[in-house]
């Protein structure tokens, strides 16, 4: 028969010895409640890279250096950094990007008597993936976009329905089925306008029980588990 | 164990997580996770969480994610991706003088997570064994 007693005496030694061993090493500048949504974040890049390879035959390189970069701010594509560059028959055909923002619909629909000259505030969106025609060095427009991805290590909840409907609604408008510029995943078809594709990759199973408005409005929500 | 004891052990984990400085994924458990359990329930489920989202923040989980990188994306000189790194802002950048921080830097959580496993296992053979009252209610004193 095990004690509470006994069992607490064991948790606080566990946690002492935690305690230590955190104290010994070096200072940290992303504390471990980023560090696990940006390790998802590259997470679910390389899973979206081994779908991309091995269900539509792109050869993808990095394009410069040994190491991947992601984000902690977002604005637009910085070219000083590396991007993912995605090769169909030898030909350069779209690049991947991270934490980049795109221009809204909102902004690009309203008359230029109306809005600034240039896009601030609620004008671009952030994606924590997009990828894009080839040889951008901005804020990419929607129909540059071949899709846009979001990740989401947390619990899944209505708010992150919410936000990537509103991504969506400034990504492209509902219109008849169109071919995306994939021939199979994520999908070939989409009826949106621009035809991009939009993914919301989870950790939380719960994700799943919203995929009905996500089909509606062209928005695969992936259950994808951190292993 | 009565569901009084799982309870008191409830509690007492939740404060030594937190007192040990985990109290962010403490709030995170408790805030997305941990639905109205009680009892037993409530700890198994804790631990359960607490393990994974430890395991997420582990600096070698980073070594899976960079296999998985590698196994699509090839590099100019052939060589794997080595590290994965996050960007800081300017003025994050000014403030530490560098601009990135490997995402694969840190603490090696895998003796705590291991000995976290090691009393969930202790607590899933443990019973609970005051009868709950009627419809799954408080327990009878």
């Amino acid at each position: 028969m095990v004690a509470l007693a006994s069992l607490k005496n064991e948790i606080v030694s566990m946690f002492q010895e935690s305690i230590h061993a955190e104290s010994e090493s070096e200072y940290e500048i992303i504390k471990d409640e980023e560090k696990g949504g940006k390790l998802y974040e590259a997470y679910s890049l390389a899973i979206l890279c081994r779908n991309l390879k091995e269900k539509e035959g792109f050869r993808l390189v990095l394009s410069k250096g040994e190491k991947l970069y992601l984000k902690r701010g977002t604005g637009p594509i910085n070219r000083n950094y590396p991007c993912i560059q995605a090769y169909k028959n030898d030909e350069l055909a779209a690049e991947i990007w991270t934490d980049v923002c795109f221009i809204s619909q909102s902004y690009l629909n309203t008359s230029p008597f109306l809005r600034s000259e240039r896009p601030q505030y609620g004008d671009y969106h952030e994606l924590d993936i997009l990828m894009v025609d080839p040889g951008l060095d901005s804020y990419p427009k929607p129909d540059q976009i071949w899709l846009g991805v979001e990740c989401k290590n947390t619990g899944m909840k209505k708010g992150i329905l919410k936000e990537i409907l509103g991504v969506r609604r400034e990504l492209s408008f509902i219109n008849e089925e169109n071919e995306t510029k994939f021939s199979r995943w994520p999908q070939s078809r989409a009826r949106s306008n621009p035809p991009s594709c939009l993914l919301l990759f989870s950790s939380d199973s719960s994700v799943e029980n919203y995929s009905r408005s996500g089909h509606f409005y062209d928005i695969k929500f992936i259950h994808q588990p951190f292993e | 164990m009565t569901k009084d004891e799982f309870d008191e052990l409830y509690r007492f984990l939740r404060s030594e997580v937190s007192r040990a400085g985990f109290s962010y994924i403490d709030q995170v458990i408790d805030g997305e996770f941990i639905r109205n359990l009680e009892g037993k329930d409530a700890v198994d489920s804790y631990l359960e969480y607490l393990i994974k989202m430890l395991r997420e923040r582990n600096f070698k989980i980073g070594d899976s994610v960079l296999d998985e990188l590698n196994s699509s994306i090839e590099t100019r000189s052939g060589n794997p991706i080595k590290e994965i790194e996050v960007v800081l802002s300017n003025e994050e950048a000014q403030r530490y003088k560098v601009k990135s921080e490997n995402l694969r830097k840190g603490v090696d959580y895998s003796p705590l997570i291991s000995n976290l496993e090691s009393l969930k296992q202790k607590i899933d053979n443990t019973p609970e064994n005051t009868p709950r009252g009627p419809s799954g209610g408080p327990s009878f004193p």
